[in-house]
């Protein structure tokens, strides 16, 4: 019987190896567009004609390669709206429990689909920076988005930034799209059933306690890492991180199930030479 | 004259390196270094929010003569400052207890609607298709069952021990939902670590985990020698 | 005692402020009270970062004047910490390569996601009984419905999909259920002054 402490390595050694085998040799699976893809394509694709979208990021740099796939996929659907006319522009916004450790990733993400050399910042888009208090913090932007956020990222006031006309309250917001890997509880309570369309961008360990809010038409769309994503890519046209990483996600899995098989096995065999 | 992508491959296998070199030898100076890198980083990032806030709010306003509200948030502020002052130490309780006080209220006033009534409203058992009424009916069975789970206050053997029937069947439902759940966990464990095992595969990232390979497995020689030693 | 030291003080300032936010936001009167009410919690959390930043400096400074073991990396912290903070405020490219080429990988993998995972799975996930059996079928065919490779496998897809929308929502519906009164609760044990923990009381 091997011992314990090698037990951990060889776990680890085959965890890396299975999770980086697919990027050395493509497996080639194959995987079609489901109707979550399609409706949260849909939700952005019929904005109204003049939307504003905020876009408010709970997660941090941290969650890059699970969280900012399926929000660099938003935004490059958002970007020939913009340039097209069909919306006003974007604003991102943070009041993670993390912090200014959310701007990075938002800067990651906005260096991902080239926002500032293809949209005019200020008008076409804004990063309004880290607003704390979490929760408190959502609901003055709920109230009077105007005193919540007096100035962007880089020190502008909100007067001095077009895009922000005519917004004092999160319900002049015609879509808010979340991005979170935690729950969502905080953000239904205070911008749930405001006006905007909401749009969740959650870790798939979060779409559980989502689920119920689904049903009841309090958040309108969601998106997934990895498998869903790489289907909206699709959609919007290109082939990203999401489906780059989808075939190594294929492989943890059967590797996860694998794992557990071989530790009930192990487990039922010494329990029977106890006995 | 190397790319900024070579560059970047590079950083990121080497740092990768670093941090995974926990899983073999838990504290070691490889991993010491990116440890308290890590934190002068966050305390970086963190003190730019802060400030940044407090420039907003209390140190613009007051420079162009708004006292007011920049006056009293200086104060509160002030008032949590004194929790490193054993003798003002109650002034920062009263800050705690005012941020609580909205905490609780903001909270309470959006609870109601979406997490209590809306989660109660059950979803049609009388639709032409028969396998969606059956979901709906377990779907509600679920939520009763669990919710009963968790009260306590009545015995198990309550009510001829319905309620002891009625909890276990709520605890497999639990069982199911939190199989998915976990699910969900294990799902995000392999993103990253086949997105950042993508720079130790690609070029010029190989050479550097090449070059870890080598150190470890000279590192297990040395450490048997000295071991037999 | 001083007056100013009396635990009614704290009390009182916690009810008063839960139920002015409540009542403004249910009468729409004093908004603008209620605005600043709001913006003071940002403000003070703010400033216990500040407080914590103060408290790690103070620990990691005195660590290094008294020799102490791993004062080296301490060094490291500050430095790097004062770095960064300078880098931050005067942007550019050496903001953007530290971002890039330091910040971005380390914190994607400081956490070590994934192993910690995988070890508790191994050492954890044993079917004893019935209830953990059907914790462990459960999590094997989500993990297989949420890959690309699940549409392969015949069932996983509609069993996965089944266990996401029966009992998956059920459950998740009655613990959105407990923690809405849990909320409550905790409204109502603050109105009645039960609600000690932000006094620093147990």
């Amino acid at each position: 019987m091997i011992k314990r402490e090698y037990q951990d390595s060889i776990v680890y050694i085959l965890f890396i190896f299975v999770a980086i085998l697919p990027v050395v040799y493509p497996l080639g699976i194959p995987n079609s567009v489901t109707p979550a893809a399609t409706d949260y394509y849909n939700a952005i694709k019929g904005l109204p004609q003049g939307s504003v979208v905020l876009i408010e990021v709970y997660s941090d740099i941290r969650a890059w390669f699970t969280m900012g796939p399926s929000t660099v996929a938003t935004i490059k659907q958002l970007i020939p709206m913009i340039q097209g006319g069909q919306i006003k522009g974007i604003v991102f916004t943070t009041t993670s429990d993390a912090g200014p450790l959310s701007i990075p990733l938002i800067e990651r993400m906005a260096t991902a689909t080239d926002v500032s050399s293809k949209l005019k910042y200020g008008d076409q888009w804004a990063l309004m920076g880290w607003i704390p208090g979490f929760e408190t913090a959502q609901a003055q932007m709920a109230q009077d988005f105007r005193a919540a956020v007096p100035r962007d990222y880089y020190g502008t006031a909100i007067d001095q930034l077009p895009i922000l006309n005519g917004i004092k309250k999160i319900s002049d917001f015609q879509l808010i799209i979340i991005n979170s890997d935690s729950n969502l509880d905080a953000y239904v309570r205070q911008w749930g059933g405001k006006g905007p369309k909401i749009l969740a961008n959650i870790d798939i360990s979060v779409l559980a306690l989502t689920k119920p809010y689904l049903d009841r038409g309090i958040i309108n769309g969601y998106m997934t890492p990895v498998k869903l994503t790489s289907e909206y890519e699709k959609l919007v046209g290109f082939s990203g991180f999401g489906s780059a990483l989808n075939e190594g996600q294929s492989t943890v899995q059967v590797y996860i199930v694998l794992l557990i098989i071989a530790a009930n096995v192990i487990y039922f065999r010494e329990r029977q030479r106890k006995k | 004259m190397a790319s900024y992508v070579e560059v970047e491959s590079i950083f990121y296998a080497a740092i990768v390196l670093m941090t995974w070199s926990w899983l073999y030898k838990g504290d070691n100076p490889f991993y010491k270094i990116i440890e308290h890198a890590t934190i002068g980083l966050f305390l970086a990032v963190s003190a730019q929010g802060v400030i940044q806030a407090i420039q907003t709010r209390i140190v613009g306003p007051l420079t162009v003569g708004a006292l007011f509200p920049a006056l009293p948030f200086l104060m509160l502020g002030i008032f949590t400052l004194t929790r490193m002052v054993p003798k003002l130490r109650f002034m920062s309780i009263w800050v705690i207890a005012l941020m609580s006080g909205v905490g609780t209220g903001v909270a309470v006033k959006g609870v109601v609607i979406p997490m209590i009534i809306k989660q109660t409203i059950i979803n049609p058992w009388t639709s032409p298709n028969i396998f969606s009424n059956i979901n709906n009916v377990l779907v509600w069975v679920a939520t009763i069952t669990t919710l009963i789970y968790f009260v306590y206050s009545i015995k198990r053997e309550a009510f001829g021990g319905v309620v002891r029937v009625l909890a276990e069947i709520g605890r497999i439902f639990m069982m199911l939902g939190f199989g998915v759940v976990l699910a969900g966990f294990l799902f995000v464990a392999g993103i990253n670590v086949t997105g950042v095992g993508t720079y130790l595969v690609q070029y010029p990232g190989y050479y550097v985990t090449a070059i870890g390979t080598v150190i470890l497995i000279g590192y297990i020689i040395w450490s048997r020698n000295h071991q037999k030693k | 005692m001083s007056w100013t030291r009396r635990r009614e003080i704290p009390i009182v300032i916690y009810i008063v402020s839960m139920i002015f936010i409540l009542f403004s936001d249910y009468t729409g009167l004093m908004k603008d009270t209620s605005t600043v009410m709001l913006t003071s919690v940002i403000v003070i959390v703010a400033f216990t970062f500040i407080l914590g930043l103060i408290q790690l400096g103070r620990l990691h400074i005195s660590r290094i004047q008294k020799l102490k073991t791993d004062w080296p990396y301490s060094v490291l912290l500050l430095a790097t910490f004062i770095i960064y903070l300078i880098l931050i405020y005067y942007r550019g490219t050496p903001y953007n390569l530290a971002l890039t080429l330091v910040f971005t990988p380390i914190n994607l993998v400081i956490a070590l996601i994934g192993f910690r995972e995988m070890s508790i799975l191994y050492h954890g996930a044993r079917a004893r009984n019935i209830y953990s059996l059907l914790l462990i079928v459960s999590a094997v065919i989500s993990s297989l419905y949420q890959a690309a490779i699940g549409a392969l496998i015949p069932g996983v897809n509609q069993l996965g999909s089944w266990l996401n929308d029966v009992p998956n929502t059920g459950v998740s519906r009655a613990i959105i259920i407990a923690l809405g009164i849990g909320i409550i609760v905790i409204f109502v044990r603050g109105l009645l002054g039960l609600e000690k923990s932000y006094l620093g009381e147990v």
